[in-house]
């Protein structure tokens, strides 16, 4: 009976704790003997793990810079270092070396000392996506056109001076110069050649052109598209 | 004898589902179930919430923002209201298409060398626009 109660209760011990066998994950590596065919395939192996590390690193390293080009206005330039606000209006910073090439087409002596606060430069350079900056390795002073949407809100004939109201409720002058391409547009015969009599109050217009060096408030256009058949804008109330 | 051997046999078991009890009683109160209002968090807002006016909208596929290209003539692409005029201005030159059915488009312009600025303009049929710009450079330099 003894026996009994003591086998039972061996059991319950054995229930109770749950033992399980552990091994281990990997097998214990057993000691092998080294022969100088495997030593020599050993060493190959790691210079091949080397190279290819070198590898990995360089192209991530070539991933995480690129060529890029951008336009920005200077807000500050501080020893090799140039903070500018971009055309989307983000500030970008720019570094500048030994081997950045600078350019004007008014300063043949144009250097990083005439960068000035306001300036607007193109900067062609190597962006580092990580830092976010980009390397310059050209950077020229850029004068860009202004692109201009809206609607004819006032025509000067004598002067050959329209006004243009734009979406966010903006007037600028657009001083037709003879120079001035204007064409009409629509459906069915395209861009067809145009001309400042053509205009009238109320045309839905765009206009590529650039800021008088002069009069900063006329904009010389250098085209001007009208588009005939379609509705004004309903955000311009130049007209109410 | 043999009765004794029955009873006891039959409290081996009795206590053996006790002990087995007891462990997924304990295994039950340590496992962790996923709260289910969590669960539905889970689920972006975005994917539940009414589907916004994407009507007059207009994206650019190409070029990318201040790319850098060798060639003089690039595509611009992109996809807007296939009922919109869709005009792309350069410093050199102005393309107005048409977008397909289903609102893509796709059309080359020049760029002059340096860095310029390409103006995107979508024009929808209630007159409202949308401009896209995107700054491209071209250039041959090595560096």
């Amino acid at each position: 009976m003894k026996k009994i109660i003591s086998f039972i209760f061996i059991i319950v011990i054995i229930l109770i704790a749950n033992p399980t066998v552990v091994f281990a994950a990997t097998p214990t590596p057993t000691p092998k003997a080294t022969t100088p065919t495997a030593a020599i395939s050993e060493k190959l192996n790691e210079q091949i793990n080397e190279l290819k590390e070198k590898i990995a690193s360089r192209v991530s390293e070539l991933n995480l810079v690129e060529k890029r080009g951008m336009i920005g206005i200077v807000t500050e330039v501080s020893g090799s270092k140039i903070s500018t606000t971009d055309v989307l209006g983000n500030t970008r910073f720019v570094d500048v070396d030994e081997i950045t090439k600078f350019s004007s087409a008014s300063n043949k002596t144009f250097g990083l000392s005439d960068l000035k606060k306001g300036t607007r430069i193109s900067i062609l350079g190597l962006y580092n996506k990580q830092s976010k900056r980009i390397l310059a390795r050209f950077i020229n002073t850029s004068v860009d056109p202004i692109f201009l949407s809206g609607t004819v809100s006032d025509i000067d004939k004598k002067n050959f001076i329209i006004t243009i109201t734009t979406t966010d409720n903006k007037s600028y002058k657009l001083d037709n110069q003879t120079s001035t391409t204007i064409s009409t547009y629509d459906l069915e015969d395209g861009l067809v050649k145009s001309g400042f009599s053509k205009l009238a109050l109320g045309d839905r217009i765009s206009a590529l052109g650039f800021v008088d060096t002069k009069d900063a408030t006329l904009v010389v256009p250098d085209r001007i598209i009208s588009f005939i058949d379609l509705p004004i804008n309903p955000h311009i109330k130049a007209l109410e | 004898m043999k009765t004794e051997r029955v009873i006891l046999s039959f409290i081996a078991v009795i206590v053996g589902l006790i002990a087995a009890g007891a462990a997924f009683y304990f295994y039950q109160m340590t496992k962790e179930i996923p709260d289910k209002d969590k669960a539905i968090n889970l689920v972006p807002k975005s994917s539940v919430s009414p589907t916004p006016d994407s009507a007059n909208l207009l994206t650019i596929d190409s070029p990318k923002e201040e790319e850098v290209t060798n060639k003089k003539t690039i595509t611009v692409s992109g996809n807007t209201r296939n009922d919109a005029t869709v005009m792309v201005s350069t410093e050199d030159v102005d393309e107005i298409i048409e977008p397909a059915d289903n609102g893509n488009f796709s059309v080359n312009v020049s760029i002059p060398s340096g860095t310029t600025i390409i103006y995107i303009t979508a024009i929808f049929p209630n007159g409202e626009e949308q401009t896209v710009t995107k700054t491209v450079t071209y250039s041959t330099e090595e560096f």
